[in-house]
């Protein structure tokens, strides 16, 4: 937890700090003929990339894109799903199950064909666009999940209690219910944040991602792909720092998850 | 069981409309339609446009087309590409076939990596290298699809030079060799990319399969196996393991549509040609009846396929016969 959670706070800091940190402009081609997929040396620390760029400051800015666009995304699909999960659970029993319905239909719809669809309309995305694609196909589970919490906590004893002594179905679900959903979505969400952060890194890597020249580890990976042999720092720097990321984020939810919420509602959670 | 299917099926039209939807959307809210990209328009009165949009059907009201397009579409008629003179079902029928083949390696050795994999530590769970191994292929969900697969890349075909780095054939051996050397010859292509999907996919089966072992260790009747003096290994295969063969199946089927994105990726990394490469090809090449077609295409195939593994299930064990909330 404690390495999960300095590694990730390391490269949001990077992210954030980006332009201070970075020693050359992520889409200026220095050299194209002396630097062409240089290697790692003192004035370039991880070296550059086909197009003369200098990858240190390229994986710098990349990681404000993908962590900005997963950011986003996440927040985004975390209030949906929640605000959809809590209507679905606090309505009469046949209109819930229709919403649940709903959601259901859109979680065995694959995203990636969303994705598809999407680019071949509006081509390449900008950053903002991608977060809200990402978020839009991405509320379903939360929504699940709130869902079942909302309907397990509502019937337990202390909600029954606070309703028994006049409380309002409003203030029920805000001094009873809320709080309790609060570290099971919080796990959720970091889980749900190295998701996306995956799922963009993958469009950005096939070309469905963000826009040229923007720096994203995924586009880094897809300039880096044909050069892997020759220079493998192109494909070794985005693929640590994703994996970094990815892994770390997901330490963190399964963390959460086992500390906070040894429930029931969770089937192997906790398990080392 | 009549209502759990009626429900279920009602769940899989309603996908298959949003599909057919979809990708029917998509052909008439990309800018143009099929005649205004024609390079044959050059010069042509717009009488004869017109004529020709009649005959292409693009006059008619939009609710009209729509019929017309979902009727195609189960017939089999998906349309005409935009940029290579084919039927959408002649070019989508080839690369599904390639789809097909790559996924279902992936997933064959994907059951059975975490299926082994999977029952060993559930079944030792003091074992410590077990363990290890479980927190190794953890870590592998974790990591994307496409970077292991290039970390594969690295180290299979270029490092040790085992396997060929991408496409699906040698093109020497395709056009000269026997029947055997070319079957040989695909199946060299196929394995890092079916790998790639087995790890990632047999970590989540593993993982299931760790926790429906540890659970079914407990049963009464493996404990009686057990205690009558069976081997170990015997009341694993014969009395445990048979119980968790539906809750695999059930993950697999939560898991297709996730599955889609990532062969549509691997495809892509290592070029086998595919549904994923065509799509992908087709967007770059904004031809969006290829588009929607294969979309249309997938959609259906991954809602009918859980709709099977859902009633298989069903039907295979008795205790899912009692009525219970749907799965999280």
């Amino acid at each position: 937890m404690k390495r999960a959670t300095a590694v990730l706070l390391l490269i949001v800091a990077a992210a954030m700090l980006a332009p201070w940190l970075a020693p050359y402009d992520p889409a200026a081609q220095l050299d194209i003929v002396q630097l062409k997929n240089g290697a790692p040396s003192l004035t370039h620390w991880l070296g550059t990339d086909p197009y003369s760029r200098d990858v240190f400051s390229r994986a710098v800015f990349g990681a404000r894109t993908s962590l900005t666009v997963a950011a986003i995304a996440t927040v985004l699909s975390i209030l949906v799903g929640c605000a959809w999960g809590i209507c679905a659970a606090s309505v009469r029993d046949s209109l819930g199950d229709a919403l649940m319905s709903v959601c259901d239909v859109f979680r065995s719809l694959p995203r990636v064909l969303v994705f598809l669809g999407v680019a071949v309309l509006l081509g390449p995305l900008s950053a903002v666009t991608l977060a809200i694609v990402l978020g839009a196909t991405a509320w379903t589970g939360i929504s699940r999940l709130v869902y079942v919490l909302v309907r397990d906590i509502s019937a337990r004893p202390f909600v029954e209690a606070a309703r028994s002594m006049g409380a309002t179905r409003w203030r029920l679900l805000q001094r009873h219910v809320m709080p309790q959903l609060l570290h099971p979505v919080a796990a959720a969400a970091a889980l749900l944040l190295a998701d996306i952060l995956a799922v963009e890194a993958g469009l950005s890597f096939i070309g469905l991602g963000v826009r040229p020249p923007g720096a994203s580890w995924g586009s880094m990976l897809q300039d880096g792909l044909p050069y892997l042999r020759s220079a493998w720092w192109l494909t070794a720097v985005p693929s640590l720092l994703l994996i970094a990321t990815v892994l770390s984020a997901a330490g963190i939810a399964d963390r959460l998850n086992g500390r906070n919420w040894r429930g029931s509602l969770a089937p192997g959670s906790g398990a080392p | 069981m009549a209502s759990f299917l009626a429900r279920r099926l009602l769940h899989t039209i309603a996908v298959m409309v949003i599909a057919v939807t979809l990708g029917f959307a998509l052909v008439h809210m990309a800018p143009g339609d099929a005649m205004t990209g024609d390079v044959t328009q050059a010069g042509r009165s717009s009488e004869a446009s017109a004529r020709l949009r009649a005959r292409a059907g693009l006059d008619q009201p939009l609710s009209t087309q729509y019929v017309r397009f979902v009727r195609g579409a189960l017939h089999g008629d998906l349309g005409h590409s935009l940029t290579d003179d084919q039927p959408v079902v002649t070019i989508l029928g080839t690369a599904l076939r390639n789809s097909l083949a790559l996924a279902g390696a992936g997933l064959l050795a994907a059951i059975t990596l975490g299926m082994v994999i999977g029952s060993a530590q559930g079944w030792y769970p003091a074992s410590r290298s077990f363990r290890l191994f479980g927190r190794a292929l953890t870590t592998l969900y974790a990591v994307p699809e496409f970077v292991l697969a290039i970390a594969l890349i690295g180290v299979l075909a270029y490092g040790a030079g085992w396997f060929p780095v991408g496409g699906m054939n040698d093109p020497v051996t395709s056009l000269l060799g026997s029947a055997t050397e070319r079957v040989a010859d695909v199946l060299r292509h196929l394995v890092l990319p079916a790998l790639t999907l087995a790890l990632g996919w047999g970590a989540a089966v593993a993982r299931q399969q760790r926790a429906a072992i540890a659970e079914s260790a407990r049963i009464d009747f493996v404990r009686t196996a057990r205690a009558k003096g069976r081997s170990e290994f015997a009341a694993l295969v014969r009395h445990a393991l048979p119980t968790t063969v539906a809750p695999v199946i059930a993950v697999i089927g939560l898991m297709l549509p996730a599955m889609v994105g990532g062969s549509v990726i691997v495809e892509v990394v290592f070029a086998w040609p595919g549904l994923g490469v065509q799509v992908v090809h087709a967007v770059a090449q904004r031809d969006v009846p290829v588009v929607s077609g294969a979309i249309v295409v997938i959609s259906l195939l991954v809602a009918t396929s859980s709709l099977l593994i859902d009633v298989v299930i069903r039907a295979a064990d008795p205790r899912q016969r009692v009525a219970r909330p749907t799965n999280t």
